[in-house]
């Protein structure tokens, strides 16, 4: 039986590392074997699942054939009936709302988010060092974006913490204590509209005055529109990053050569990051079929939901030689972690920065760790998925590299 | 022939090109969309070719070709 006939990105088995890296290993080498890059799951009454890369890039760019109303397959979690604030719109609400947030997001501010990833990174690896174990998910992954997330808002870095139960509580814990997540929207619901207050009487810099006080075609956004504005910042900061920093550093712990090679030619990290993002990027994402339309050779009919599962595209031997092995300085690296086309990833540059940032600076204070020979990591499917506990061992106190 | 880097339509402001090869590519606005910046590169100068195609083959639009000027 095909193994595209059960695929299910919420249960999704995992090989002996904890990971279902290993699965979709197999499903890419069945779909590469037998030239089906788009296969059919019987999974949630049934959806087409794109496994190759150049299905998956035409797709990608022919937006108007595709709705990214269906982003999220099944739809789960999100709050209300709205779509997903960006990722779940089309052209041309789609445009129209993104570029209210490119400057924010723009390169030259993601580099200037340099010094802040640095410092706040060494701040919590202050927490911790001495202890010569840690999980890192904890300690560190969820931490960082989830206090950067807060900083962008104009909000104090602790406050990291909340949006952080928040994001969970939208997209996990909704399905398995419903009433618990009810209980988090409900304060995430009394949080924004404080926050809406105060923004309205008392602007600052930070993102969220920004699209308060935003005009479209000469009219402000409505209190619905902000919300959801500030539920997929939370979302797109803190969830996809958490995952994308953890399974990183997942890698980190066991490949000591990997970590060999960084630090002896540092200048590797601007493509290492890429490669990282290739292997273990996080994401996946659905569309809805707009019209009937033939891709690679398969029918696809109009309201059909397909499901492209960027992991497997992003290993698919047709497009990266040697694609199971980690490449630091692979090149090119055109993978789809960050997507592609018009909802190619609005925090692209600002991920990028602060992988490499978070990365370098614990590499520099514990260049020597691996993972716990007691504690074993954790994973998540999904959506979004990636490791959810990444317990450590390391000499108290940092080393130095031998 | 010289010829230059033509970003099209497909850019969609990764920015991978101009973070590999910032002597002739960078980004043009604050979605990140990439321009040409380069000399006009010699065909038989084998080294600026290779920085050329280096970028051209990095973006995951493909989006980056030659021009011939």
């Amino acid at each position: 039986m095909s193994l595209y006939t059960d695929y299910d990105h919420y249960n999704t088995p995992l090989g002996p590392d904890g990971t279902p890296y290993e699965y979709f290993e197999a499903l890419r080498d069945e779909a590469v074997q037998t030239d089906k890059a788009i296969g059919w799951s019987e999974i949630y009454g049934g959806f087409w699942v794109v496994t190759g890369w150049e299905a998956m890039r035409e797709i990608q760019h022919k937006a108007n054939l595709f709705s990214s109303k269906g982003v999220n397959f099944p739809t789960l979690g999100t709050p209300g009936e709205r779509p997903l604030m960006l990722a779940g719109y089309d052209e041309p609400a789609h445009s129209r709302y993104r570029r209210l947030l490119q400057i924010p997001f723009s390169p030259s501010k993601a580099l200037e988010m340099e010094e802040y990833f640095r410092k706040d990174t060494n701040l919590l690896i202050d927490r911790f060092i001495a202890d010569g174990e840690v999980d890192l998910v904890a300690a560190l992954t969820q931490a960082v974006p989830g206090r950067m997330t807060a900083m962008i808002m104009g909000r104090p870095p602790e406050d990291g913490d909340r949006y952080r139960t928040w994001v969970h509580a939208i997209v996990m814990q909704v399905h398995t204590d419903p009433e618990g997540a009810a209980a988090h929207v409900r304060d995430l619901d009394e949080h924004f509209a404080e926050l809406l207050e105060e923004r309205r009487s008392n602007p600052g810099d930070d993102i969220l005055s920004t699209v308060v006080h935003a005009e479209l075609d000469g009219e402000k956004l409505n209190d619905d529109e902000i919300k959801d504005f500030f539920i997929a910042l939370l979302i797109g900061g803190i969830d996809n990053t958490v995952h994308q920093l953890a399974n990183m550093f997942w890698r980190l712990a066991w490949d000591k050569e990997l970590r060999r090679q960084l630090a002896a030619k540092p200048a590797m990290w601007a493509s290492a990051v890429d490669e990282f993002l290739r292997l273990y990027g996080p994401a996946q994402a659905g569309r809805i079929v707009n019209e009937p339309v033939t891709i690679a050779g398969v029918d696809l009919a109009a309201g059909q939901q397909i499901q492209m599962v960027h992991p497997i595209a992003n290993r698919d031997p047709r497009q990266f030689a040697n694609p199971d092995v980690f490449i630091a300085e692979r090149t090119p690296n055109r993978h789809f972690a960050l997507g592609l086309g018009i909802h190619r990833c609005l925090g692209a540059h600002l991920v990028r920065v602060e992988m490499r940032i978070v990365a370098e600076e614990f590499l520099r204070r514990i260049p020597d760790f691996e993972l716990s020979p007691s504690r074993a990591p954790k994973w998540t499917p999904g959506q979004v998925a990636g490791m959810t506990s990444v317990p450590i061992v390391f000499p108290a106190g940092g080393s130095v590299p031998a | 022939m010289l010829q230059v880097i033509e970003v099209g339509d497909y850019c969609a402001g990764h920015g991978k090109c101009y973070r590999i090869a910032p002597e002739l590519l960078r980004a043009a606005d604050d979605h990140g969309h990439a321009e040409y910046i380069g000399p006009a590169i010699d065909p038989a100068d084998e080294a600026a070719v290779a920085r050329g195609l280096n970028a051209i083959n990095c973006c995951p639009e493909q989006a980056l070709s030659w021009k011939t000027l």
